[in-house]
């Protein structure tokens, strides 16, 4: 068993420098992770305010743009994005995938967004509005700390999808850590160790990014923040 | 604060060191060794990727078989390389293509067998050694390659053999890839598919394909998936190692592919509506290939249903398991929905088809539904925890004091509200559940996905097959919130009707 380990160990990693795979598998991963988290929570607060304070047809859209958003696999939109929108674009298959991550989550961070905005009780824009707050300095002081308590829990959630998703991005060429193990696998024909080992480190990034935002939920809470 | 800017900024400049790509010039690349600082596209995990591999310096595009020459034609990679065979039964000058040069990694294909399997394999060679004696297997090439894309391959292609008792049915692994295996009419054909069923038909074996990746096939056949590798395999060392090559049985070598250096495509004067009448003919009415989205779209809705099955079933344990009291029930439990959850599905359906179910004859559907059934099991569980949960303690209360007992409390007060807020949670749940089964081509399943890439890989049109997949996917959404919705709405006037 041990010896099968350490033989797995080095005809995956070690010889010829495999390990450099899946380190920059990872490097990709991480960045279309971290640039489709912060674009999507850019855009999907974007959508969120067009579709709860503005006019009827814009409204009308952005409800169209997530209605559509949710009903089409990541993957076809990101084969689609690849091969027919952006085909003759100049992007690189990295940011064509960061783009489509933005594209689709912004739809899911926007009604998050909205629900949680929502779940706040009229009466404390009310509140804020009676205290001589103009509306912008009561959405940031007496809404969103509120909403935020009920969107972070979700929130987490969806963004540990995210970071769950990119494992699709091999699709389009580019070397991610799923891609990485596959591209071993390749080469030394074990089906075994390297999807483990692949396994292992989605596990550990999505409990780090849990365990981040878990501190970040304490800190959010108006609860516990002293006065 | 000062020190969480500067990892900010950090971590920015370091996300934004994403490549770019450089403008071609493709006039002085006659070679191999040429390719260096070139962008090519070739098959994972195939021989050509290897090659490049080792030379170093190439920027390889990985990607399917199929997809090759349509990143080419769109400018995702300068060059391809690809059987050569195929580039020239392939209309490349349509296309505004060119061969650039040829004869890459000239070399033999065979199939590969299990080295356990040598019996099997030496059965193949005499059989191969037999027709080329008869001159049988000349026939065969002659009239293969004198084909063209108009000609009825049916007329000469053997069909597949009917089972027999006594015989096993031999499980082939293939990748699609035209003209050695394809697809006509809904049924596969193409050079190899038809030399197999030959053989398969002179020594009695029923034959069962399935369509892999070409990177998985070495895999599949050593857990046990497949018995034979048929994909015009060539044989390497390091392949040769792991498997058992059959007697050659076709040569072959590899082709550069890129755009035409002085030509652009030549665009029709048809307009828009032409084009897509057009493209609707080519990539679904002609060698009946609708018959294939339909077959696709069967598999993905059959998927589905029995996934959500399995999920709602395995939610319900994990859900009864980490609402227990007892802390070495739920604690387990929690642990393992947490592991469910952390893992990408890809790799959770990877790891069950490859690893935890690798020496069972299980198929690719089954595996899916277990996967899917797990996975979404964890997070259905969730969700059905948080909606028993929200039930307030006093409504139990209430039903102990009116004298009901545990499971008639459980029925009739705690579960109606409850359900009024699980479902509209789920809906989102079971749709995120269908869009995913677009993943399940990884582990031979032809699905909806599949079945437009495999389209996609013959007719090489990159737009069609794709919008027409996301509008039927769209459609599939559509219509399961509206029957979810439709539920919803009964049980919530069911509660409400107290």
């Amino acid at each position: 068993m041990m010896s099968g380990l350490r033989e797995s160990i080095y005809s995956n990693l070690l010889i010829e420098d495999r390990w450099l795979m899946m380190t920059d598998g990872l490097a990709n991963t991480l960045r279309v992770a971290l640039w489709s988290v912060l674009l999507a929570t850019m855009l999907g607060a974007i959508l969120c305010a067009v579709r709860m304070y503005s006019r009827n047809w814009a409204r009308n859209c952005v409800k169209l743009y997530v209605e559509l958003m949710r009903a089409i696999p990541l993957l076809v939109l990101l084969l689609l994005l690849f091969y027919v929108i952006l085909a003759d674009s100049s992007l690189s298959p990295l940011w064509i995938a960061i783009l489509c991550f933005s594209l689709y989550f912004s739809a899911y961070f926007s009604e998050i967004f909205r629900s949680g905005i929502e779940g706040v009780n009229r009466g404390q824009w009310e509140a804020g509005l009676a205290l001589g707050l103009t509306p912008w300095r009561t959405f940031i002081k007496v809404i969103l700390p509120q909403a935020l308590t009920k969107i972070i829990p979700v929130y987490k959630g969806q963004m540990i999808t995210l970071v769950k998703s990119t494992s699709i991005i091999g699709y389009v060429a580019v070397v991610d850590l799923t891609k990485a193990g596959d591209l071993i696998r390749s080469r030394t024909f074990d089906a075994f160790f390297p999807l483990l080992l692949v396994a292992a480190v989605y596990l550990l990034l999505t409990l780090l990014l849990g365990l981040l935002l878990d501190l970040l939920e304490k800190r959010l809470n108006p609860k516990s923040r002293k006065i | 604060m000062k020190r969480l800017r500067f990892v900010l900024i950090a971590a920015l400049m370091w996300l934004s060191s994403c490549g770019e790509r450089k403008t071609p010039d493709l006039t002085d690349v006659n070679s191999v060794e040429d390719l260096k600082g070139h962008s090519v596209a070739v098959a994972m995990g195939g021989s050509f990727d290897l090659m490049l591999s080792d030379i170093g310096g190439v920027d390889i595009v990985r990607l399917g078989v199929g997809e090759l020459l349509v990143a080419v034609e769109k400018g995702r990679a300068e060059f391809c390389i690809m059987d050569q065979f195929q580039a020239v039964m392939l209309n490349l000058e349509s296309r505004g293509l060119e061969m650039k040069f040829k004869d890459i990694l000239k070399g033999t294909a065979g199939a590969g067998f299990r080295k356990s399997d040598s019996l099997l394999c030496s059965q193949f060679n005499d059989y191969l050694r037999g027709i080329r004696v008869s001159g049988e297997y000349d026939r065969w090439l002659d009239e293969w390659k004198a084909s063209s894309d108009s000609m009825a391959y049916a007329s000469f292609a053997v069909p597949v053999h009917e089972k027999e008792p006594g015989k096993r049915a031999l499980h082939v692994g293939i990748t699609v890839n035209y003209p050695y295996l394809f697809l006509k009419d809904n049924r596969l054909t193409g050079i190899e598919v038809d030399l197999f069923n030959r053989f398969c038909q002179e020594a009695g074996y029923p034959v069962d394909y399935e369509i892999y990746d070409f990177s998985a096939l070495i895999p599949a056949l050593n857990s046990g998936k497949i018995d034979v590798i048929l994909s015009h395999m060539r044989r390497t060392e390091e392949r040769a190692r792991q498997i058992l090559f059959s007697d050659p049985y076709i040569e072959g070598g590899g082709a550069a592919v890129c755009r035409r250096a002085n030509g652009t495509v030549a665009v029709s004067g048809a307009g828009f509506m032409e084009r897509m009448k057009e493209s609707f003919r080519n990539n679904l009415m002609e060698e009946q290939r609708w018959k294939l989205m339909t077959d696709g779209l069967w598999v993905t809705v059959r998927i589905s249903v029995l996934s959500i099955l399995a999920a709602v079933i395995a939610g319900i344990v994990m859900c009864r398991l980490r609402m227990s009291r007892r802390r070495i029930v739920s604690s387990p439990a929690g642990f393992v929905i947490d592991l469910l959850r952390g893992i990408p599905l890809l790799v959770i359906l990877m790891l069950m088809f490859y690893v935890v179910f690798a020496s069972s004859r299980i198929t690719g559907t089954w595996v899916t539904v277990m996967s899917f059934g797990l996975y979404y099991g964890a997070y259905f569980g969730e969700v059905f925890r948080t909606g028993m949960e929200s039930v307030d303690k006093g409504q139990w209360e209430a039903g102990w004091a009116l004298g009901m007992g545990r499971f008639q409390v459980f029925r009739k007060i705690a579960l109606p509200q409850a359900l009024s807020r699980i479902i509209p949670v789920l809906k989102g749940e079971v749709i995120a559940l269908i869009k995913m089964t677009s993943v399940v081509g990884y582990v031979a399943v032809v699905d909806l996905t599949k079945a437009s890439d495999i389209i996609r890989s013959r007719t090489l049109d990159a737009f069609f097959p794709l919008i027409l997949v996301s509008v039927v996917y769209i459609l599939l959404a559509w219509l399961t919130g509206l029957g979810l919705k439709a539920l919803e709405r009964r049980m919530v006037s069911k509660s409400r009707g107290l």
